[in-house]
């Protein structure tokens, strides 16, 4: 689905992503853990060209997509990403962030947007709130509408990039019941998070990034319960207490 | 019950259009501009103002007052559209719009007013090789006043642009907007929000930079002021006609200036977000 081959990406003299590789296999639900500064929201921005890479390969289905005849517009259709700040548009309605992109990307006519918007948001659970402005939803009520928006271009991948840090402590189950409830219905996600109830239950292969590289890789239950490397080790006991 | 009784209860509310801020702000910047004229007319039908205080008065209100509004319906628009794009490309991160344009406002606003707007009448046609008529004179000096203003609006723009969080920007490109798109779409209608009450003010502003004009002999509200204070105080010698000319001036502002700012706020009104920065209005 996603390969993602030896990627670099410096900023200044700063050298976040040192060669990372991995693959992402259609309905996997990858989950990335590290310490913060490990490079890893800059790695899921990477993969849908909101950053460009120094240096390796992001292929999209075996096609290699951070090549310049490439639109990053293009491959950002097919890649969805929910961010830890939701980024809703605060000028627009639930729904109209949600068609935002069928109506001007996809250009679909503003009434079958409206229906399918409308079906995305009950599919968040969120179809009392169409019409509400972001201002007037909770966190975890635009957390979800930024999901749905996320998904309204039927990505074949979804980028979480820590969606529930941002959140109140009452509000995150209901954002990780909807994420729980789109892996089961087989959606391909990579999860940037710190949520080890998540990863466990929910993931079905998992990454530990440290200082731009990646150190374990494997099941969620290897990589977090029985780590290798040192570091993961400390890292893993500091946040399972 | 009485059937008269309820009629008139019903008649207390206000009908639903009457409701509506914004045909509220219409008719009540349309009351006040009838009211002051009104008052005035009034005024004079009744002898309270002598035929040659009446006469004296009589430029300001009918070509000064005219003046002073077509002076800031020029000076404005093209203030704004100035402004805008300076504002934009103060934030446009390329160096080669950025950097003229911080010189362009640093320059501008360090100049006073007065002093483009006689450079304008002076040098304007001499430059750009018009002919040197007062009326070419009086057109430069408005393009003056657009641009002493454009350099105040740009960075009121600068303000609004940045207000919107980056995080916006990057969540409408990960949807496949392009950058343009997004700028349309998801920027600028938040910049104009944002940018509305300070861009209310500065238009306030403006109409009262316009009394500048008067410097060049362009017939608004402050040159016929100027002129019927001094012919009224040379021919007549009554100290009080000048302060009750000078009052009426002001008042002419006021009227002009109470009629923008409502404009202003209805179209506030018409783009508030609910939820966001809320003052019930």
């Amino acid at each position: 689905m996603i390969t993602v081959e030896d990627i670099h990406k410096s900023f200044g003299s700063l050298h976040v992503l040192k060669g990372i590789s991995f693959d992402v296999r259609r309905g996997d639900v990858l989950v990335v853990i590290g310490p913060s500064g490990s490079g890893k929201s800059t790695l899921l921005r990477c993969m849908n060209l909101l950053i460009q890479p120094d240096r390796g390969r992001i292929l999209l289905e075996g096609v290699q997509v951070n090549r310049p005849e490439i639109r990053p517009e293009w491959v950002r259709q097919q890649v969805g990403m929910v961010f830890q700040q939701f980024n809703l548009f605060a000028h627009f309605t639930a729904l109209e962030n949600v068609t935002l992109g069928l109506r001007k990307v996809r250009r679909m006519p503003s009434d079958e947007a409206d229906r399918r918007g409308k079906e995305l948001l009950a599919r968040v659970g969120l179809a009392h709130k169409v019409n509400a402005y972001p201002a007037e939803l909770s966190g975890g009520q635009q957390q979800r509408v930024a999901i749905a928006r996320a998904l309204a271009l039927d990505p074949k991948v979804v980028l979480f990039d820590e969606p529930t840090s941002a959140l109140d402590p009452e509000y995150i189950r209901e954002v990780l019941d909807v994420m729980t409830k789109l892996a089961r219905d087989g959606m391909t996600m990579v999860v940037v998070t710190h949520e080890i109830g998540f990863a466990r239950g929910v993931a079905t292969r998992a990454l530990f990034m440290d200082d731009g590289l990646v150190l374990e890789q494997g099941t969620p239950e290897a990589v977090i319960g029985a780590p290798r490397h040192e570091r993961a080790r400390a890292f893993m006991s500091k946040i399972l207490t | 019950m009485i059937p008269g009784v309820r009629r008139f209860q019903e008649w207390r509310v206000p009908p639903a259009l009457f409701r509506e801020p914004l045909f509220r702000r219409a008719v009540l910047a349309a009351a006040v501009v009838a009211a002051v004229f009104l008052a005035l007319y009034l005024a004079r039908y009744l002898g309270l103002i002598a035929p040659e205080l009446w006469a004296l008065l009589q430029p300001a209100l009918t070509e000064g007052a005219l003046n002073t509004f077509q002076f800031s319906l020029t000076v404005i628009p093209i203030g704004v559209f100035l402004g805008f794009l300076l504002g934009w490309a103060r934030v446009s991160g390329l160096p080669v719009f950025a950097w003229p344009a911080g010189v362009y406002i640093d320059l501008i606003r360090g100049i006073p007013a007065l002093i483009l707007v006689l450079f304008a009448f002076f040098a304007g046609p001499l430059v750009f090789g018009g002919r040197q008529t007062f009326v070419s004179g009086v057109l430069f000096a408005l393009v003056a006043l657009a641009i002493h203003t454009s350099a105040y609006q740009a960075e009121i723009f600068r303000a609004g642009f940045q207000s919107v969080p980056r995080g916006q920007v990057e969540a409408a490109q990960a949807i496949g907007l392009s950058s343009w798109a997004a700028m349309r779409h998801v920027v600028l209608p938040q910049t104009f929000r944002v940018a509305l009450p300070a861009l209310g003010n500065e238009f306030a502003t403006v109409i009262k930079d316009t009394s500048l004009l008067a410097a060049i002999g362009a017939a608004e509200l402050v040159y016929w002021g100027r002129n019927s204070a001094q012919f009224g105080l040379f021919n007549y010698g009554i100290i009080e006609w000048v302060i009750i000319i000078w009052l009426v001036i002001a008042l002419l502002y006021f009227v002009i200036t109470y009629v923008l700012t409502q404009i202003i706020a209805a179209i506030e009104h018409a783009y508030r977000v609910p939820g966001l920065g809320t003052v019930a209005y």
